[in-house]
């Protein structure tokens, strides 16, 4: 079980932390909450059957975990250790970071909406589930973030549907 | 949405999520005690420590947990900053233990927490939503901003050493220096701080550190009386009658 579970881990563990520090918006904070998370996925390995997908349990797992942090993010903000791999730096860490920072400013849902539906790249009815909320407030959510992230980021970085619609 | 803003999100998203390590590793828990337990046990303990100590010595240890013991049986106000190179939040806070009460409000963000026995009122900017408290701290996180929890944990201090006078704004004490090692996935980290103690016993201010992060907490206004109510128009989160443990 223990191999699985490691395995697993090996194998998934890195796209689940880049999906944390997209939610948390800092890798300190992100290596927290996967842990957590991985802490009770592990617990629940050994009841989960064959027909239980381990990445979807861990998704919900961060989504909700994430969550109520947030809730209690005063109590969640803490001092936390060097990771022991720091991180590479990725090609263009500016970027990155000012991306980062711009999903922070997106009120938690429009921001869990954009991470579920085009990083995870789930379909609307499974952010929906995921978030309790119907496919029309997932379309409402993302589309209220990407206008968000655009009046932040720059419409160099993302272009505005109607101008595209306009130049072709 | 088009595909061309769908397909710019997405490398965006991608981007920001870059850097990461390429491998996560899991070490398995093995059987640990908790970082944190409850408050009120964490207080009990904290007392039965105190009662202990204080028995056969005058140490600046039992002096410390002594302090947070009383300190976290009175109703009080506290700042509170996290510092680290991604990241800096600063809160303030009014705390009844008694009352089970206790607001938070997370400066520039327009966050507001409300904690009401055992309910939790969350305001995003937007609207007000409410669940069940959940009390299952993360295992790694270190020293908590919730000044309850940073107290008792102040019962797990080791090297407490008395630093000298540490005068503060209306106030003379005593400051501390101590160490913590909270256990973690990863084997113990270890935490530095100090703590100061006014003439009356209370912690009114307390530091700890760890790798390049750092929380300070300030605390004030003991016996405060503050109404903290229930937002009459919060509705229950969206699927917050499921479990946080899945």
């Amino acid at each position: 079980m223990a191999h699985d579970f490691s395995a697993f881990v090996r194998r998934r563990g890195a796209h689940h932390l880049r999906t944390a520090v997209l939610l948390t918006g800092d890798w300190h904070a992100a290596e927290d909450l996967l842990q957590s998370c991985l802490v009770k996925l592990y617990k629940a390995w050994p009841r989960l059957d064959t027909a239980t997908d381990p990445d979807a349990y861990l998704r919900r797992t961060l989504v909700n975990t994430h969550r109520s942090w947030w809730r209690v993010s005063w109590r969640r903000e803490t001092p936390s250790d060097a990771m022991p791999d720091p991180p590479a730096r990725p090609e263009d860490p500016a970027l990155a970071l000012a991306v980062r920072q711009a999903l922070e400013i997106l009120p938690p849902r429009q921001r869990l909406a954009l991470v579920l539906r085009y990083f995870e790249d789930l379909p609307e009815t499974q952010v929906a589930e995921l978030m309790g909320c119907s496919v029309g407030s997932v379309k409402t959510h993302t589309h209220r973030g990407v206008r968000r992230l655009r009046e932040v980021l720059g419409a160099e970085l993302i272009p505005d549907d109607d101008e595209v619609e306009a130049r072709r | 949405m088009n595909e061309a803003t769908e397909r710019a999100v997405r490398s965006l998203l991608a981007t920001a999520s870059d850097g990461g390590p390429e491998r996560v590793e899991f070490e398995a828990p093995a059987r640990r005690r908790r970082v944190l337990v409850p408050v009120l046990a964490a207080l009990a303990a904290a007392l039965a420590a105190v009662i202990t100590m204080t028995s056969t010595t005058g140490s600046a240890l039992a002096v410390v947990t002594a302090a947070a013991e009383r300190t976290a049986g009175d109703s009080f106000r506290v700042t509170g900053s996290s510092v680290s190179p991604e990241k800096s939040m600063t809160s303030t806070g009014y705390f009844d233990p008694a009352a089970r009460t206790g607001r938070t409000v997370v400066e520039g963000t327009g966050r507001e927490t409300r904690f009401i026995g055992d309910q939790v009122y969350q305001y995003d900017g937007v609207r007000w939503t409410v669940e069940p408290r959940v009390d299952d701290p993360p295992v790694f996180k270190l020293a908590y901003m919730d000044p309850q929890a940073a107290l008792a944990q102040l019962q797990a201090a080791s090297q407490v050493k008395e630093e000298g006078a540490a005068p503060g704004d209306g106030w003379t004490g005593t400051r501390y220096s101590f160490e913590i090692d909270l256990p973690d996935l990863k084997g113990d980290r270890h935490v530095t701080g100090i703590v100061d103690i006014d003439e009356q016993g209370r912690v009114r201010h307390m530091e700890m550190q760890v790798g390049d992060s750092r929380n300070v907490a300030d605390y004030f206004d003991f016996g405060a009386r503050e109404e903290v109510a229930a937002p009459p128009d919060a509705q229950p989160a969206p699927d917050g009658k499921r479990s946080t443990r899945p």
